[in-house]
């Protein structure tokens, strides 16, 4: 692989909880190539939000102690100055969130938030920033950019929202996008289209693109690789097809096959059950095992993620078994 | 800036004034006549006669029905008559006249104050929650709150103005005469009048400024690389501009009502020592004509808050 | 076939706007059956009138016009008490686990509050029928003992499930009931809704815009666009053989969780949003996002086809007997 334009190595989230620290995210590590499109997959509160959080620090210092390594072109960001982050926001790596109904600030208009970032970062005046806006607009297929950019957020649909939030995390040019579930909220008509603008956007400008969402279908029309997470830990990191095909860890296996379209009609889905633990009380060894139905003598010690066929994988047995994926 | 339907919402909210200002007429009016008694028998002085009741009856014509005299009463308003004091035989509308400016300097004065010391206090305290600020912040909300009013301001002007001579204990200085002089007259009772209104601003200003900072579309700006000052003056600023706005509104409604207090303290030639004065002789018209003013000044004031929305809030319907 | 147990006829509801006096019309002239034991799907983007159909089906709201008849009675022409007295049979599950219970209840409350209020049996009779469904649903008694926000969204959403089915109603509506929750989540409590269908033989009307979740569960599917249905078809029909573009283009933009090798062709995002149900388009409403659309779309409104036995489409473009 070619030098990695981002390297997470043992990055670890602890949360303060009263006096003492809740480890939330352990061991994720990483990278990501200049230019490529990289998944990350995995239930809800597997830690997907708060890595990709911490990888433009901004997870508050008082709230989180983040450990490891997150390399951008070099730099560790975790060790950087709130200052020097703020220079990198925006301008080198940015974020778009799921929520587009409460992502953008209600009481200014549309052009003003876009050209607001680009004057953070760039020495454009004012005007020249409010034109650059509009062109954004234009470029996000907003139509009329122009009387659009005076508009306020409610009076855009939430597709026309998640445009203007491409737009603005787009507008200074970053090397890398961070996309925690942009489609999420919105239909999949709407997300075609979203996802669709997303990948031009990112692949015109060479942008790399870390693309956080639960369902695999839109990672695997936009994604090279996928890391899944499970439980605040990568257990498996693969290409996309590969994982598909054949996946090694259980749980990307469950997960491929809990989906309805692997069961014959009205049947009784392979479902994984059980649910995910909680933050304070993970098991000590495979943390999948109190739900995994290859559970064995060696599951109770805690497992490394360990590469093997050209992946990464968090199971010693993952070379002897012979997992279903979502091939029907 | 005013898009066709905000100028629609603000027709809307001048249309809806119309009752209450007749409201406010009523109420005004009925003052003399809903109270006990016959209003000519209180007109009539100390020692009534048959006649001179009689006389007066006639003269302000309480012999019609009350919404003939209503109407006739309505109609005098508008050509700018409130009748006669009966203390001093003076017009009532040139006896507010004279007093108003001095009313109005120490409440505008006040408001600045309030404005400019609880928008503050408000601020830093939600920028930099459970700090010292923050903690001082709370804290003087709550003593100045809980501070008796008159004991506040017999103590400012024993220790300001009389044992330390830093203001004038008393009086007032007419501001077209002498604007520099009416504002360093006016800064202790503007400062006594102004503590409730500053707890109650920053207070207020405290628990918006923290709801909005926790509201998601903040994390969107720390991602797009703003500073904290950027996002707290800008974005923090304007969107609890709507909050700023009720909360100024409703301490200057209530500042109207506190110079009643404030003037007769500070010996103020203002309309509220005038109203309480004019309370005390029994001087219905003066009451009548003061009550109807301070009435309007909150109606005006409250009315342009309602204005002001429609500006600040691009959401408002 | 015998007589269906829900009937609806030329269902409309339209709320009124308060600036213009307008109306935006919700849904706009519904027809369907749904027999006993069926499950039919509803499917359609956001703002397509899904949930107000689903809540008038319920009678939670009432019609404009139209009819809803539930065996063969017509809710909407039944004095208030009677149909307070019929309301058991139909229930309802919302998306939110979270909104429709009430926080301050512990959970074993919340379910046995039907029972409550009909006053069916004794309290311990009652304590019993709820905990019963619960442990049927899959949750123990010391969970039923808990308050809500001490349970997990899926765990909620099994909570509303077992309201829904104490007083055994016969038809229930999910509307966007697995939405919010996670794929293996979603998978158990599909598998809930096809194991209590079997046991209490139910009908259900399920709501979503998951079609993978729509072709799964249902026996058949109804696609809705801004009011009204478009296309009505057996699960598998729809699947294989969808007519209508609007269908088509739903079908196409769904993202699928295959290896490339087996992905057909290039996706054609479907170009523009959803148009405001306040003005709807003349003719077919499908036709300012229709990639087909033709002259006469905007002339006339597609006249409903029968393309095959339970294979309904409304498109000028689809040939079949008129009905
Ligand atoms: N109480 C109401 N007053 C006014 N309009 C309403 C009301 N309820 C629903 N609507 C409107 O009716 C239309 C259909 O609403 P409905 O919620 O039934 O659609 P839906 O397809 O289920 O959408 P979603 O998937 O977003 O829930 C929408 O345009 C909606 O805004
Ligand atoms: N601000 C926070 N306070 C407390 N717990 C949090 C906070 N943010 C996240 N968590 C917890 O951290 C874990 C991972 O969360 P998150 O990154 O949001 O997961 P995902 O994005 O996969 O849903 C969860 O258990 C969640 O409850
Ligand atoms: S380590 Fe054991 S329990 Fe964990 S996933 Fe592998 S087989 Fe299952
Ligand atoms: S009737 Fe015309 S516009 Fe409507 S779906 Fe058919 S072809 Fe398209
Ligand atoms: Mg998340
Ligand atoms: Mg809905």
């Amino acid at each position: 692989m070619a030098v990695p334009l981002l390297q997470v190595e043992g990055l670890e989230l602890a949360l303060r909880a009263g006096r003492s620290w809740l480890t939330v995210v352990e061991d994720v590590s990483f990278a990501i190539a200049p230019g490529e499109a990289v998944g990350l997959v995995g239930e809800s509160g597997a830690g997907k939000t708060l890595t990709g959080l911490a990888l433009l620090g901004l997870l508050p210092r008082e709230l989180f102690r983040a450990a490891g390594r997150v390399r951008l072109e070099g730099e560790d960001i975790l060790s950087l100055p709130e200052r020097a982050l703020r220079r990198l926001r925006g301008r080198r790596i940015s974020m778009i969130f799921q929520e587009p109904m409460t992502a953008l600030d209600p009481v200014f208009t549309v052009g003003e938030q876009i050209a607001e970032t680009l004057r953070a970062h760039t020495g454009l005046s004012p005007v020249a920033a409010k034109a650059r806006a509009v062109e954004a607009l234009a470029e996000v297929g907003i139509p009329l950019p122009a009387r659009r950019a005076e508009d306020y957020p409610h009076q855009l649909s939430g597709g026309m929202r998640q445009r203007v939030m491409i737009a603005i995390a787009l507008a200074c040019e970053p090397r890398l996008l961070v996309a925690d579930e942009p489609t999420t909220a919105l239909d999949v008509t709407i997300q075609a289209q979203i996802i669709d603008l997303l990948l031009r956007q990112v692949s015109a400008r060479g942008t790399a693109l870390l693309l956080v969402s639960h369902n695999i279908g839109v990672v695997r029309e936009c994604c090279s690789r996928v890391v899944a997470m499970y439980a605040g830990q990568v257990v498996e990191d693969a290409p996309v097809d590969a994982l598909l095909e054949r996946p090694l860890h259980p749980y990307a296996s469950g997960l491929l096959r809990s989906h309805p379209r692997f069961a014959p009609h009205r049947a009784r889905l392979p479902s994984i059950g059980g649910r995910a633990p909680a933050p304070g009380a993970m098991p000590s060894g495979c943390r999948f095992a109190p739900r995994c139905a290859h559970r064995t003598t060696g599951c109770e010690a805690p497992q490394p993620l360990l590469p093997l066929e050209g992946r990464a994988v968090r199971c010693h047995r993952a070379a002897a078994l012979d997992l279903p994926g979502a091939v029907p | 800036m005013l898009t066709r339907r905000r100028s629609r919402v603000i027709r809307h909210r001048v249309a809806q004034a119309v009752p209450t200002l007749i409201l406010v007429s009523l109420v005004s009016f009925l003052i003399l006549h809903i109270g006990p008694g016959d209003p000519a028998l209180l007109l009539a002085g100390e020692f009534p006669t048959e006649e001179s009741i009689a006389e007066i009856r006639q003269l302000y014509g309480f012999d019609r029905p009350i919404w003939e005299q209503y109407l006739s009463w309505v109609g005098q308003l508008l050509r700018g008559d409130l009748g006669l004091s009966l203390q001093s035989r003076e017009p009532v509308m040139d006896l507010i006249l004279n007093r108003l400016p001095n009313t109005l300097l120490i409440v505008c004065y006040a408001m600045v104050i309030a404005f400019v010391v609880g928008s503050v206090l408000g601020i830093a305290a939600a920028a930099r929650r459970g700090s010292l600020v923050d903690r001082v912040a709370t804290g003087v909300a709550t003593i100045a709150d809980a501070l008796p009013y008159f004991w506040l301001a017999m103590l400012m002007v024993s220790v300001l103005a009389l044992d330390w001579q830093l203001f004038p204990a008393t009086g007032a200085v007419r501001f077209l005469e002498d604007p520099l002089g009416a504002i360093w007259t006016a800064t202790l009772p503007a400062i006594a009048l102004s503590i409730s209104g500053i707890a109650q601003i920053t207070r207020q200003l405290r628990a918006a400024m923290i709801e909005v900072l926790a509201s998601p579309f903040v994390r969107t700006l720390r991602a797009k690389g703003l500073s904290p000052a950027a996002i707290l003056w800008r974005h923090g600023l304007k969107n609890v501009g709507v909050t700023l706005l009720t909360v100024v509104g409703l301490v200057f409604s209530g500042k109207i009502g506190g110079t009643l207090l404030t003037e007769t303290v500070f010996a103020i030639p203002g309309t509220g020592s005038a109203l309480i004065q004019a309370a005390i002789n029994k001087d219905y018209f003066v009451v009548q004509g003061i009550i109807l003013m301070l009435a309007v000044l909150v109606f005006l004031v409250n009315l342009v808050v309602d204005l002001l929305y429609a500006v600040l809030d691009p959401r408002v319907e | 076939m015998s007589a269906p147990l829900l009937r609806v006829q030329d269902l409309r509801v339209a709320f009124p706007l308060r600036d213009s006096g307008d109306t935006l019309k919700a849904v706009d002239g519904v027809s369907f059956d749904v027999a006993e034991g069926e499950t039919l799907g509803i499917i359609g983007e956001s703002g397509s009138g899904k949930s107000t159909l689903g809540r008038a089906i319920v009678a939670l709201l009432r019609p404009d016009a139209g009819r809803v008849e539930l065996a063969g009675e017509d809710l909407f022409a039944l004095p208030a008490p009677q149909l307070r007295r019929r309301r058991h049979a139909m229930q309802i599950i919302f998306q939110d686990p979270h909104a429709a219970l009430n926080p301050r209840r512990r959970i074993l409350d919340s379910v046995r509050e039907p029972l409550d209020i009909a006053g069916e049996g004794s309290p311990a009779e009652r304590t019993a029928r709820a905990l019963a469904m619960l442990a049927r649903v899959g949750l123990d008694q010391a969970q039923a003992a808990r308050f809500p926000h001490e349970l997990s969204g899926g765990q909620k959403q099994r909570v509303n499930i077992a309201r829904a089915l104490v007083r055994r109603p016969r038809l229930l509506v999910a509307d966007e009931a697995t939405s919010a929750l996670d794929v293996s989540i979603q998978a158990d409590i599909l598998n809930l809704y096809l194991d209590l269908q079997a046991e209490f033989g139910l009908t259900y009307v399920i709501i979503t815009h998951d079609l993978a979740v729509a072709m799964h569960v249902s026996d058949r599917l109804a696609v809705m666009y801004l009011g009204r249905f478009v296309e009505v078809a057996p699960a598998a029909t729809l699947e294989q053989a969808a007519r209508h573009p609007y269908t088509r283009a739903l079908l196409a933009a769904e993202p699928v969780a295959l290896p490339s090798r087996l992905v057909t062709g290039a996706r054609m995002p479907l170009q523009g949003e959803i148009p405001s149900p306040v003005d709807p388009p003349s003719g077919c409403r499908f036709r300012t996002r229709c990639p087909v659309a033709e002259p006469r779309c905007a002339a006339a409104e597609p006249a409903w086809r029968q393309v095959a036995p339970g294979h309904r489409v409304a498109c000028h473009l689809v040939e079949g007997a008129a009905c």
